[in-house]
């Protein structure tokens, strides 16, 4: 029997991604999914160094949610060492990642989306790229781009760098506020604020849009599942809370804080891709289950900003409660850049931002799990550490693990509705990249592409290869 | 100011971690005065839009692969810029993109005369130290050529 998946060594090359449609003899889809080709193994990497490296390593496996590595590796050692971080620091990490969070969901919708929502899926892929967009929508493009730039100069004022950050440390952050800082920072939230009335209306449109236009996305590209966020004061949190997990019909099955993760999330390793995949082990049973913006909405139900909220009780009118159609992940990001930027200037404001930043640390000897809601979803950072402060184990799981089983289940859809008798490769590379896309995976590099990322579909049926697009 | 001013920005590009990438960022460090605002910017693409501030002229150091010989020198005209393909990464995106993108949206910041003062690469997947030598042996090659760019455009 001829082999259905072949790893060509060409696409062994870190970033890239593979996904292979498997129809039976009739044609019929039997299943799909997305293949990683790439091993990092950060996990091994870290054992024998200097716990107090662990937030300026770790924020360098990522070049695109650096911050959500940074922060995650703070939590963890600050619950290692046993201490609680003063609330001024609390608050500026927080407000650093606030504006991780405008960053990188602009990125997301406007840059790496907008080809798709702003030109169309079936538009000519020569102008599927950012120039394209800009060209179609140079005055969403212009916001887009300012309010990118904004989430970026407020992350790396407090910060320290905007790429990978480096102020926050184990207690605290080495960061204070100076009256010069306060008032750039306080002027970048009101600038932002201030571009919402023309961004919101403008990318909704955009998706009402694209759902008129492809009406699958919003008949068939649902995934009923279960879906896990971090709730803090019952409302969705990026920094500290306790986690949640609510089943397929919205009912709340879990919560539990992050020093238990272990008990209900089960890593497992696949044998034919390097990304793990991770599991709710409740009852007995193996759920699949969704992290990211869609996933916080639904668990939480509540931002606890005035416009947020607002805007949250338009999407459920939408898109119903809780949400499981795929492309609604667009919107929910749009959602959480109103309430990124609503949330920094109530930061800003408070006054408890002025006091201690840091405490002093000590490792004793033990174990520290942390936890952040990076843009896409959970990201959980634990470390045995030793009593010299030497890391003797590490388990990192970051969002597209646990998104990884619902990023296949999306893949089979749109292959059904765009891929099956229809041999446009155009439209087969463009709705199985868009189905990708909107979960925002982080194969490292591979999903940073603009307009197309390098991508290898390969089709077979029974068990012969019957195409391979590759681009 | 007066219009015939000629005022330049050199912005240099790369990662100051990554073998041959680092060219950009050694250039960076080993220009010491010139007569032009210098700026470092470790991933360039859109992100050198907002480094603009009116200049008439802009120098751009990176690290390129065109497939000469590691350590050539390449000075490329906006003419002569490679366009990027299909597979521009918000990474990868090409600096005549960037350039695009910026003449579309922010048409008064932009330089009128962009030059690209490329560094031929070979090792990109290795740390610093794995530079190639012939790529260190081209930055101070590097140097001099964004020195007499600055220098003529002044002169013009």
């Amino acid at each position: 029997m001829k082999k259905t998946l072949k790893i060509d060594p060409v696409t062994r090359i870190e970033g890239h991604a593979k996904v292979y449609i498997n129809l039976d003899e009739s044609g019929k889809l039997e299943n799909a999914g997305l293949v990683v080709n790439e091993l990092r193994g950060f996990e091994k990497i870290l054992i024998g160094m200097e716990a107090d490296r662990m937030p300026h390593i770790t924020a360098r496996i990522c070049g695109v949610c650096p911050t959500a590595h940074h922060l995650a590796a703070c939590d963890a050692l600050d619950r290692a060492a046993g201490v609680t971080p003063p609330p001024a620091a609390l608050l500026l990490r927080e407000l650093m990642y606030l504006g991780h969070l405008i960053h990188s969901h602009s990125l997301s919708i406007f840059v790496l989306q907008g080809p798709d929502l702003v030109l169309g899926l079936d538009s000519d892929p020569a102008s599927r790229n950012i120039v394209g967009i800009v060209q179609a929508n140079p005055e969403l493009a212009r916001i887009a781009l300012r309010l990118r730039t904004i989430g970026q100069k407020i992350n790396e004022m407090v910060g320290g760098r905007g790429t990978h950050p480096v102020t926050s440390v184990a207690g605290g952050i080495a960061f204070t506020l100076d009256q010069e800082k306060e008032k750039a920072l306080k002027e970048w939230v009101d600038e932002a604020r201030g571009l919402l009335p023309a961004v919101v209306p403008a990318v909704k449109g955009l998706l009402l849009r694209a759902l008129e236009l492809h009406p699958a996305m919003g008949a068939e590209w649902v995934v009923p599942s279960w879906a896990m966020g971090t709730v803090k004061d019952d409302a969705v949190s990026l920094i500290g809370g306790r986690l949640r997990v609510i089943d397929e019909t919205g009912a709340t099955r879990l919560e539990f804080g992050i020093e238990e993760y272990d008990k209900y999330l089960l890593e497992s390793v696949v044998d034919w891709s390097y990304m793990k995949k991770v599991g709710i082990n409740l009852e007995g049973g193996l759920h699949d289950y969704r992290v990211g913006p869609m996933a916080r909405m639904n668990v939480a139900r509540r931002f606890g900003t005035e416009l947020a909220d607002a805007e949250l009780a338009e999407f459920t009118a939408l898109g119903g409660w809780p949400c499981h159609t795929t492309v609604f992940q667009t919107y929910a990001k749009l959602i959480e850049i109103v309430w990124a930027i609503e949330r920094a200037g109530e930061i800003v404001k408070d006054k408890a931002i002025h006091g201690e930043t840091r405490i002093p640390v000590r490792f004793k000897g033990g174990r520290g799990v942390g936890h952040v809601e990076a843009p896409r979803g959970t990201l959980i950072h634990d470390y045995q550490i030793d009593e010299r402060g030497i890391v003797r184990a590490a388990n990192l799981i970051v969002a597209t693990q646990q998104n990884y089983a619902i990023i296949n289940r999306s893949i089979e859809q749109a292959a059904r509705s765009h891929v099956i008798d229809r041999p446009d490769d155009r439209a087969l590379m463009n709705a199985v990249e868009f189905s990708i896309r909107c979960y925002d995976p982080c194969l490292s590099c591979a999903t940073h592409a603009v307009g197309r990322m390098p991508l290898e579909i390969a089709i077979s049926r029974g068990g012969d290869a019957v195409r391979t697009v590759r681009r | 100011m007066q219009l015939r001013d000629r005022r330049t920005v050199v912005i240099c590009i790369g990662n100051e971690l990554i073998a041959d990438d680092a060219a950009g960022y050694e250039v960076y460090c080993r220009l010491g005065a010139v007569a032009a605002r210098v700026e470092y910017c470790g991933v360039g693409g859109v992100d050198i839009l907002p480094l603009l501030d009116g200049e008439t002229d802009l120098v751009v150091v990176d690290a390129v692969q065109l497939g000469a010989a590691p350590g050539t020198v390449h000075l490329l005209a906006w003419s002569e810029l490679p366009q990027s393909g299909p597979e521009i990464s918000a990474h990868g995106l090409g600096l005549r993109e960037a350039i695009e993108i910026g003449r579309i949206l922010t048409p008064e910041q932009v330089p009128e005369r962009v030059t690209l003062v490329g560094i031929e690469g070979r090792c990109f997947n290795r740390t610093r130290e794995f530079m190639t030598r012939e790529v260190s042996q081209a930055i101070d090659r590097a140097v001099a050529a964004v020195r007499g760019l600055v220098e003529g455009g002044h002169n013009e």
